[in-house]
């Protein structure tokens, strides 16, 4: 277990202190994959380097299953070191080395054995799926197969914490899917606490279990994935938050709405659904056209899934006669988490909202 | 026949002698040099020996002696060969001034290629448990390897061109041999065979040092 209690870390500088984490306390379990959100600049990674000693508190403690990190000697962090592994955005290997030279290091550095070294290289490079590499010098890997080498060597010593700092921010998409199906895996087949900062909200929605977000050095709000994802307290997250749907429907598309309704003299509204949990499996859409005299289009929308859950936000352009709709709205109302009217046929000042 | 044979035995003695000094100074100073970089660099990077007054210490002694034309570092380390070496005349006293100027010289050159290797390896490395020896062993070393063989190359050139210099003081070596035949006896032809020999042996340097540069160089 890693817990923080009112930890704050204050840079001096030559423009005076800098307070890069502010008073901040919460846990991290054993075994979990934990996330840390920000944007950049709001003390992230020093947080997370305190962890592993690289950045010292300057107040309040750090404690790593049970034992308190801010003063270790020198010998005994290098011990505490030794059990955690850290991967980086822009991986850090050694470039005078091969892949299996960078593997071996921690050991080779922790004065393992030679044979022990060669044997345990060889289980990690087919660990991370790299063993036709073995020889190869980093300049001849792709990005993906540097932080895999990366992580190996993060492995190496049977460490039980991994800290990733923004692990998969120098990747492209689908090496990022890869790399972070790695982390999943690696940290349910061999029990690790992976720690991970990053800015990008998809890759803790895919892998995280619990996330802390950070704002100006301070944690805002900690929690469970799901319920910080879809149900966010603050108004930092909420904001934050945002983001993920932050669709505009092109001004073409509404014009055509309005044409095509006005013409057939047709009342309409356009809606925003918030879909949450179980109910995000109900079929709602259709289950309207059936039950209501009123048609009604998607325009817009995401579904994403968060640990196997779907939450997600849609666009609607309902249309049909004015009870109807107002029907149709109230028995929205009881299917989804939230509803929206964010544009009416009277209210055509609203209408820029949308673009 | 004589004339020429002790011209050429006397130009073999003067080679020998250069190599003597130069080879010495080098090595010596070669491990002086990296050692005071990686003191330079050290002292300056918040993850080592972070400490801006030894730093700063270190950096303006450093400066003093560059600063020094070498002739004139020549004369004024030249009493202290006697208590060091236990002479100032002839190669051996020439070394002690040849290594100061050459450590203080080959000390920036490492600094820098010490701080040409990329930092997030040395956090890395911080990050895995190794202690300040093992970084600059197993990290600094072999990752600023090529800059370092580079720098090698160049203190190697400028040593042979310090050397030359010595000479003037009773060092001996080439460049004695070049003054004293080609400038003082008017023997324009021994003059433009000596400029031909060393312009030759830095060729040579210059190529090994490339050659190994690039061999070493993985990125």
């Amino acid at each position: 277990m890693i817990a923080f209690r009112n930890v704050g870390v204050v840079f001096e500088t030559n423009k005076g202190a800098v307070h890069a984490v502010r008073d901040v306390s919460f846990t991290i379990e054993r075994e979990s994959v934990f996330g840390i959100i920000g944007a950049s600049g709001a003390g992230k990674s020093t947080l997370l380097r305190t962890i592993n000693g690289l950045e010292k508190p300057t107040s309040g403690e750090v404690q790593v299953d049970g034992q308190i990190v801010n003063h270790l000697s020198t010998r005994k962090m290098r011990e505490h070191r030794e059990g955690i592994g850290m991967i980086f955005q822009h991986f850090n290997l050694i470039v005078s080395k091969t892949v299996a030279q960078n593997i071996a290091y921690p050991l080779k550095i922790a004065g393992k054995n030679g044979m022990l070294i060669g044997e345990r290289v060889d289980e990690l490079l087919k660990l991370v799926d790299l063993e036709d590499k073995k020889h190869v010098y980093p300049a001849k890997l792709s990005g993906g197969q540097k932080q895999r080498v990366g992580i190996a060597r993060a492995l190496a010593n049977h460490t039980k914490i991994l800290l990733c700092d923004e692990p998969t921010s120098a990747l492209d998409a689908e090496t990022t899917k890869t790399i972070l199906q790695l982390l999943k895996r690696l940290s349910q087949e061999l029990g690790i606490t992976i720690v991970l900062i990053t800015h990008e909200l998809d890759v803790v929605s895919s892998i995280c279990d619990k996330v802390a977000v950070m704002s100006e050095g301070r944690v805002v709000e900690t929690g469970g994935i799901y319920d910080v994802f879809t149900n966010p307290r603050e108004e930092y997250t909420k904001k934050l938050l945002e983001t993920r749907y932050d669709f505009a429907i092109p001004a073409e598309a509404l014009e055509k709405i309005r044409w095509t309704n006005a013409e057939q003299g047709r009342h309409w509204k356009i809606i925003r659904l918030d879909y949450i949990g179980e109910k995000a499996y109900e079929p709602v859409i259709s289950r309207i056209s059936k039950q209501f005299d009123v048609e009604i289009d998607v325009i817009h929308g995401k579904i994403e899934y968060i640990q196997g859950k779907p939450a997600g936000r849609m666009y609607v352009a309902l249309s049909g006669e004015r009870e109807e709709a107002a029907k149709t709205l109230a028995y929205l109302a009881g299917q989804v988490h939230s509803v929206e009217i964010l544009y009416e046929q009277q209210h055509e000042q609203q209408y820029s909202r949308l673009t | 026949m004589s004339n020429r044979f002790s011209f050429v035995k006397a130009l073999r003695l003067a080679l020998l002698e250069t190599a003597y000094m130069v080879s010495l100074s080098l090595v010596i100073s070669i491990v002086l040099g990296t050692l005071l970089g990686y003191c330079l660099y050290a002292t300056s990077n918040r993850y080592l020996l972070p400490n801006r007054s030894t730093n700063a210490v270190l950096g303006f002694v450093v400066n003093i002696i560059r600063s020094m034309p070498f002739i004139i570092l020549l004369v004024a380390v030249l009493p202290l060969s006697k208590t060091v070496v236990g002479t100032m005349v002839g190669p051996k006293a020439i070394i002690l001034p040849l290594v100061v100027s050459s450590t203080a010289f080959f000390s920036r050159l490492s600094e820098s290629a010490f701080r040409g290797v990329n930092k997030g390896v040395v956090e890395y490395a911080l990050s895995a448990g190794a202690n300040n020896v093992q970084i600059f062993f197993t990290i600094l070393l072999p990752e600023a390897g090529s800059t370092l063989l580079s720098a090698i190359t160049v203190a190697t050139v400028a040593l042979l061109g310090s050397s030359a210099m010595a000479g003037t003081v009773g060092g001996g070596g080439v460049g004695h041999f070049a003054i004293s035949y080609g400038y003082e006896r008017f023997q324009t032809r021994i003059l433009i065979v000596c400029i031909a020999i060393l312009a030759a042996i830095v060729q040579v340097i210059q190529f090994i040092g490339d050659w190994a540069a690039r061999r070493a160089d993985k990125s």
